[in-house]
This record gives structure tokens, C-alpha cells and sequence, in this order.
């Protein structure tokens, strides 16, 4: 187990490395640069562009820019942003922590949501609950995020007044964590909306599987109260080939937080990846693209030793 | 049982969340009537650098102009007002400016301001280790100096007549602080960029990245203390939710930075407890017609022109807010030449027979040709703005009607205002496609627009920064371009480009269609918020604001 560890954590150097590559080369090809919005001022000269190209390192060849770049983050210096001249690590540190609150708490949201959905869908199949609950998930898995948090804001807030529209907390009144909390609801919901969605079907057709194993009618027969084969024996099988979904998943709830971040004005990573996408703010980019790869790895990592865990059958040698 | 106490827990959180009463959003303003109290501005961008000299955002704009104070400052009737200098005077050649600075003006640490700051700031600009975002004015100071504390003496190398607006505006930054820190330091000296300290009459108590700063009171300004004891601007990056914070009360004030459209502005209107403030704008729609094939020719510019209807545009798209525009000057400046007013005016069957005087003939689709080639234009525009993408399908369906084909080309910003894009390729009069690209400028206060018309600002291999993309050039708009900005007598300035105006009409460089008013909201307990168009800057009186 150790020893494929390692290994899977060295695999993991290589393949960054060839991110920060792809994501570089991708970034140089794409139109405007980070000058461009300099270049549309009336308030500008040329003598003055050449002074703040050169002095980003834009007048270097890009070879030699993702060179330095790449020789700075080993160092653990990950550059300055062209647009604000702030260390990458800090821009990236001060944001990180909402990204991770609101990812945190609308995965946790997610599970207790996605367990009593799933099970209860499987119990009463074909039932009225069940095709609500088909129907239901259907469309919080079709409805793109921003739309579904404008409507959340319109609804809960604007009209029925229940929460707070956006942001961290309310401003011009001492910070309380009741009320960030409060502000935290909506956000998470939205963003795990599509999760539960999938989660919830993912779960409820494992289940029915499982449900329909001699073992349990077995069990039954023995005399085994329903409430206690459902929930013990049966969901304790059920739930793994779900938890690798899961694990699978938690990137993409880094990657919808973008979308969520900019409806409801949250300062997460997200935010700052799509500020520095409209600047072309090479550094933070990269800085943003490199944790998220790191993410995404580190899930299907988890995700692998997760299996092994819940299922005795798998072994890492 | 650890499922269902899970599930009883999911039950109880969202019951919780239901019942929860809306906590007070607007617990401010205890105070005695039109004293103290805090406005909270939405902001549509996040602001990195709060240093203005490095600036490039319209949020930091907002931020600073209440934070810093220039020489001058521009009032809603477009004239220069005192600020830190209490008077100044030019010499009758227009070379040599002497400003007379407020003594009592300090900074917010109480080292008192002096002519040194002056004296500072304006070499920093100039200083090649600083990549400074904006030099106008400063590029025609020959030398500067104090004389005493509280005067400053500038010599110009030629002739500047928009001297006051740019120089004259640009907020003065502490020697004490920043002359501290080596030059090529300041663009990441984080303390200063993010909590800058200046003269202006709030201070930067707290910058949340990327959520929110707060500004307080600076009780000892030398103008008089301001009558609110805080402004929050708070960074909204999507105008909607922007919108929903000003209906339940977040956010009490949607500023010109905070992009309301038409339709937002109208849902907003008579809402209940909010003022809705529609105000001229300077920001001008139009087209930038890059002078290749058929469009080098100034007749078919005429023609499509005419066959442009501004007019259903400013009623289908503005809804109504907004006002015709004929050339570069707003009907709101006192340059404006109204003589123009129909140069053009909409009429398809004119233009129809102007292009067919003109040797064009319809081809058996209905597209007009000329010599075997036939009328394609390729019209970008900025996929992010809904509003301009209706424009461009409202031409396309009008320039149809007189037999020219709009391929409407929706481009990301980032492209189309980049280095390769439609408007800066150096390649692109050699094009074999004909090119146009709809979006909109905004127009400061000072009549010059050299950046626009000037030939030698011409986007090409040579020249990087300039705002002339579509090839224009006019030697008789040139030479009144250059006495224009040689000439500090207002009546004389105001004939230049009354002419100016005249010709720019006449020759089409970009198809004129409206200057868009400023739709902004606060809150009606807010007091004397006014929009100017002379200046960009939200908070420019926000001395005076007050909550009653």
C-alpha cells in the first residue's frame, strides 16, 4: 500500500509538469495579451508600453518567460500578477480559504441530501416519490448555475426575503457566524445542485441492485427488521461504487465554483481565475491552473484508495 | 440508526434556514439627520491596485477619487474647481503654469501636503522605471519645480491646451510614503497598492480582497469634514445580482461602475424607497469602419450612414436612453456643434441611390456589387455585451434593405481588442474582407480627440498605442486637430472643433449612432449623489453626500 503510494505521488510530478506546459503553450496561442488592455488607452504612449512590457518580462521570448516561471515555482516563488503586482502565493492564499468553505460545506450538503434521496428513492420505486424525485433531479441536473442562482436570489431573497442576496457577510454591521453562515446557504446549494442530482441516481440504481442480492432476502426471511437490512447491509455495499464517484467528483465542484463565485459575489479562487482570465494574467492563471490540476489528481488518487478500502476484493500491491 | 439521525439533521438545518428571520441589513445611520451613516456601492470589477498612477479599473477609479485629490477637479458643469491648488494661472503663450497650493491641506497622517508631492508625483510619472498607466499631460512638462511649500512652477515644451484636464486631474501621490520605496518597487509594494494614503476626504480603513474596501471619514479634510461616517464599495462582479442587492437594501448605491442596463434601470425605476438618476453620458456607440475595399470611399461611408437607423436603435436598445449622435462631441459639452444635428439622417432610399450613382449594382442574391466584387462586411463586436449584439442585428437588417451583407462576428473582448484582432492588425488594410467592429469609447471632458482622427496615430507596425484603427486620415482634420491643442483661448478652441465636428460629420470615418445615458440608482435616503459626465469618478462629491 505504501510502496503504491509513493509511486502514485511520483506520477504525479510528471504529470503536472506537462499541465503547466499545455496550460502555458494554450495561454501564449490564445488572442490579447496581458498588455491589451494598456494598448486600448487613450491616456498611453508607446514609450510608456515598452516601459510596462518590460517591466512584466514581456519582451522576452515566451520560452524564456515559462523557464523563468518554472524555475521560480521550484523555488517556491510563483511569480508576481502583471495586474496588480501581488505575490501569486498571497492572491491565491487570501482567496483559497472561501473557495474551500464553500466547496466544504456543499459537499457535506450534497451527501445529506444525496443519502436519504437515493435510499428512499430505491425503497419506494416507481412510487410517486420516486418519479418526483426522478423528475425533480432531472431538472437540477439540466439547469446551468448561473441561472439557477439568479433564480435562488430572486425567490429567496428578493421576494420571500430569507436570505442575503451575495457575498461573505453583511456589510456595515459587526461579523457574526450566523449570518456568514446565512450567506454561505444559497451558494452551496446552487453549487451542489447538479451533484445531488447525480449522485441521488447514481446511488438509487446501486442500491436496487443490491437490494436484489440473495444475501439480503436472505436476511429478510431470517427475520431481519427492513429498516435494519436497508440501512446497514444493504447501503454499506451500495454506497461504494458511489463514494468513487464522489471523489471523482470533487473537482468539478472546484470548477462550478467559478460560475457560483461570480453570481453570488463570493471571493473564492474561482473569482480570481475569472478576473485574471479577462486580464490575461498570465501568472495567477497559472498559479489558479496548477492547484486545480493538483486537485483533480489528488481526487482520483483518493478515489482509488478509497475503493480500496470499502471493497476487501481490490488490493494495492 | 446513524442514516436517519443524519437525515433528521438535514431536516432540522433547512427548517433552521427558513425561520431565520432577515437579519437588519440596514442598521446604520443612528446618528442626528444628514450626519453619519454608511453607503454601500456596488462595483461591477474588482479592483487589484488601489495606487491610481497603476491603474486601469474603473472600480479603483470610484475608490481613489474619494481617497486622493489633484490639482483641479472637473464639477458637473464641466468646469474646473479647485482642489488642492486654490488658484492657478497660465502664461498668455500657454508655456508656464504657476499653481498657488491650500495650505491647509494635510495628508490622513498628518504630515502636511507641500509642492514637493506635487513636484513627486509628477517625476515619478515621468520616471522610465515606472510603468505609470497613463501619461497624458505629463509627456509636455519641459521642468517642475516648488517654490516654497506651497507653489509649483511648470514649464511646458510646447503649448497644451488640455494641460488642466489630464495633469491638472491626476491624484497627487505622499513623497513622505512612496519616496521611501525604490521606483521599481512601487508596482508590488502591496502595503501602499492596497491601503494607499491620501488627502482626499475618506480613508481606506480595511481592503478585502476581492469582496469589498472600506472607506471612513476623514474628519480633519481640509475641504470640510464629509457627512458620512463610511463608504463600503463592494466588488458584484454580475449585474443582476447587483440589481437584487439594491431591491433588498446590501447595496444602497448602483453607480455609473456598476453597469445597469436599460432594462435593469427600468425594473429598478419605481421601486419603492429608491431614486433612479438618468444623466448624460459621453459614452459614445458607433462603428469603426476599417478602411479597406468599398470603405475606403467616402461616399459609400455616407450612404451607410444613411441607411442606419439610429433612431430605431436608440429606442429598440437604449430604450429610449439615449441621444443621436452626428460626430465625436456630446450635445452636453459646450464645444458641441449643433449645425449637424440630421448630417446623414436615416433614409434608405437615398442611400440606395447614392451607392447606385456611385457604380454599384444588385447581383442576382440582392448584394450589391461593384466591379465583380461584391458588398460583404464582417461586423465584430463584443460577445459580452447583449446590448451591442442587438445593435449589430438591427444593421444588419437595415444595411440589407440597400443591398449590403453583414456577417455579424461576435468575438470575446480579449480577441477582439487584441493584438491579432480586427482592430489592431497591422495586416488588416491589406484585408481582402471588409471589416467593422461595433463598440463603445468614452469621451473625458476635453474636446481633443487626436487619439481618434489624428493620421499619425494610425495603428500600424510602428505605432502600438494609438486610437485610429480605422485608417482615417484627413490633412485638413489633422491641422485643426493640432491648433486645437495649441490654443488656450476657450472661444478659439470652441471654432476649431465646431469645424472639426463639421468635417468628421461629413467624412464618416465610423458610422455615428448614440451617446447612451448613464443609468444609475441609490437609495432615496442618499443626498446629494450627483452623476457627472465630466467626470467618470462616482465618488467625486462624496464630501457632500449625506443620508436623510
Amino acid at each position: 500500500m505504501g510502496r503504491y503510494l509513493g509511486q502514485r505521488l511520483l506520477q504525479m510530478i510528471p504529470l503536472l509538469l506537462l499541465t503547466t506546459v499545455v496550460s502555458f503553450v494554450v495561454m501564449q496561442l490564445a488572442p490579447g495579451g496581458p498588455l491589451s488592455a494598456y494598448e486600448h488607452s487613450p491616456s498611453i504612449t508607446a514609450a510608456q508600453l515598452k516601459i510596462i512590457e518590460h517591466d512584466l518580462g514581456l519582451d522576452q521570448p515566451p520560452f524564456i518567460q515559462y523557464v523563468r516561471w518554472i524555475g521560480g515555482l521550484v523555488h517556491g516563488q510563483w511569480g508576481y500578477s502583471l495586474q496588480s503586482g501581488e505575490a501569486v502565493t498571497t492572491l491565491i492564499g487570501e482567496r483559497l480559504i472561501y473557495t474551500l468553505e464553500l466547496v466544504g460545506v456543499s459537499f457535506l450538503l450534497c451527501l445529506v441530501v444525496t443519502l436519504p434521496l437515493g435510499i428512499l428513492t430505491a425503497v419506494y420505486r416507481y412510487s410517486g416519490f420516486d418519479y418526483a424525485a426522478t423528475f425533480l433531479t432531472f431538472v437540477a441536473y439540466s439547469v446551468p448555475a448561473f441561472w439557477a442562482g439568479l433564480m435562488a436570489q430572486l425567490l429567496f431573497a428578493v421576494h420571500l426575503k430569507w436570505l442575503p442576496v451575495a457575498g461573505l457577510y453583511t456589510e456595515g454591521v459587526p461579523h457574526t457566524f450566523g449570518d456568514s453562515f446565512r450567506h454561505l446557504i444559497m451558494p452551496a446549494a446552487v453549487l451542489g445542485l447538479g451533484l445531488v442530482a447525480g449522485w441521488s441516481r447514481y446511488l438509487r440504481t446501486s442500491m436496487l441492485e443490491v437490494l436484489q442480492q440473495d444475501y439480503l432476502r436472505t436476511a429478510r426471511a431470517k427475520g431481519l427488521p427492513y429498516r435494519t437490512m436497508v440501512l446497514k447491509h444493504a447501503l454499506r455495499n451500495a454506497v461504494v461504487p458511489l463514494v468513487t464517484v464522489m471523489a471523482l467528483d470533487v473537482p468539478l465542484l472546484f470548477t462550478g465554483a467559478l460560475v457560483v463565485e461570480v453570481v453570488f459575489s463570493w471571493p473564492g479562487e474561482g473569482r480570481l481565475f475569472f478576473d485574471a482570465l479577462h486580464n490575461r494574467d498570465y501568472p495567477v492563471l497559472m498559479g489558479v491552473l496548477l492547484i486545480s490540476a493538483f486537485l483533480i489528481l489528488f481526487g482520483n488518487l483518493l478515489a482509488d484508495l478509497l475503493y480500496g478500502l470499502l471493497n476487501p476484493r481490490v488490493r494495492y500491491d | 440508526m446513524r442514516q436517519s439521525q443524519v437525515l433528521r439533521g438535514v431536516l432540522l438545518c433547512s427548517t433552521l434556514s427558513l425561520s431565520l428571520p432577515l437579519a437588519a441589513v440596514r442598521a446604520q445611520n443612528p446618528a442626528a439627520a444628514g450626519q453619519g451613516g454608511t453607503v454601500i456601492a456596488a462595483e461591477a470589477d474588482t479592483p487589484s491596485s488601489l495606487n491610481p498612477l497603476l491603474n486601469q479599473q474603473l472600480s479603483t477609479v470610484d475608490i481613489d477619487s474619494a481617497v486622493f485629490d489633484g490639482m483641479v477637479k472637473v464639477n458637473d458643469k464641466g468646469q474646473f474647481t479647485p482642489d488642492l491648488a486654490s488658484s492657478w494661472t497660465t502664461s498668455p503663450d500657454g508655456l508656464r503654469w504657476v499653481f498657488k497650493l491650500n495650505p491647509k491641506a494635510s495628508w490622513q497622517d498628518g504630515v502636511p501636503f507641500t509642492a514637493d508631492d506635487v513636484v513627486f508625483t509628477t517625476n515619478l510619472v515621468n520616471n522610465p522605471l515606472f510603468p505609470a498607466t497613463s501619461s497624458q499631460g505629463f509627456d509636455h512638462v519641459k521642468s517642475i519645480k516648488a517654490v516654497g511649500k506651497e507653489e509649483v512652477d511648470i514649464t511646458l515644451t510646447s503649448p497644451y491646451a488640455p494641460f488642466l484636464q489630464y495633469w491638472g486631474t491626476t491624484f497627487i501621490l505622499p513623497k513622505h510614503v512612496l519616496g521611501q520605496i525604490p521606483v521599481d518597487r512601487i508596482r508590488t509594494d502591496d502595503q501602499f497598492n492596497r491601503r494607499p494614503l491620501g488627502t482626499g476626504p475618506f480613508e481606506i480603513s480595511e481592503f478585502a480582497a476581492g469582496d469589498h474596501v472600506t472607506l471612513v471619514a476623514n474628519k480633519s479634510y481640509f475641504l470640510g469634514a464629509p457627512r458620512l461616517d463610511k463608504i463600503i464599495f463592494r466588488f458584484v462582479p454580475n449585474s443582476t445580482t447587483s440589481v437584487n442587492q439594491i431591491r433588498t437594501g446590501e447595496a444602497t448605491l448602483a453607480g455609473q461602475t456598476a453597469n445597469l442596463d436599460a432594462r435593469q434601470f427600468n425594473a429598478l425605476k419605481h421601486q419603492p424607497g429608491l431614486t433612479s438618476y438618468n444623466t448624460p453620458g459621453f459614452n459614445w456607440q458607433h462603428i469603426d469602419l476599417i478602411e479597406t475595399g468599398f470603405l475606403k470611399d467616402v461616399k459609400v461611408r455616407q450612404a451607410l450612414q444613411m441607411a442606419t437607423p439610429r433612431e430605431k436603435i436608440i429606442k429598440l436598445v437604449a430604450l429610449g436612453y439615449g441621444v443621436a449622435q452626428y460626430a465625436d462631441q456630446s450635445p452636453a459639452k459646450a464645444v458641441y456643434n449643433k449645425a449637424i444635428e440630421s448630417t446623414f439622417a436615416f433614409d434608405t432610399t437615398k442611400a440606395a441611390a447614392m451607392l447606385a450613382a456611385d457604380g454599384f449594382t444588385k447581383g442576382s442574391n440582392g448584394v450589391l456589387q461593384k466591379g465583380g466584387v461584391p458588398f460583404n462586411i464582417d461586423l465584430y463586436v463584443d460577445s459580452a455585451f447583449s446590448a451591442q449584439i442587438e445593435i449589430v442585428q438591427i444593421i444588419k437588417q437595415a444595411w440589407s434593405q440597400i443591398g449590403v451583407n453583414v456577417n455579424a462576428r461576435p468575438l470575446d473582448p480579449a480577441t477582439l481588442f487584441g493584438r491579432r484582432g480586427p482592430l489592431y492588425d497591422p495586416q488588416r488594410f491589406s484585408s481582402s474582407t471588409m471589416k467593422a467592429v461595433e463598440y463603445e469609447w468614452i469621451e473625458s471632458a476635453e474636446p481633443d480627440d487626436t487619439y481618434f482622427w489624428s493620421t499619425s496615430q494610425i495603428i500600424s507596425d510602428k505605432v502600438k498605442a494609438g486610437g485610429n484603427f480605422d485608417g482615417y486620415s484627413n490633412p485638413a482634420a489633422d491641422t485643426l486637430m493640432k491648433q486645437g491643442l495649441a490654443t488656450s483661448d476657450f472661444g478659439k478652441r470652441k471654432a476649431i472643433y465646431t469645424q472639426l465636428q463639421t468635417i468628421l460629420a461629413n467624412d464618416v470615418p465610423d458610422i455615428w449612432l448614440y451617446w447612451g445615458n448613464v443609468l444609475t440608482v441609490a437609495t432615496s435616503k442618499l443626498h446629494n449623489y450627483k452623476p457627472n459626465p465630466f467626470n467618470y469618478d462616482t465618488a467625486w462629491n462624496a464630501k457632500d453626500w449625506y443620508l436623510q
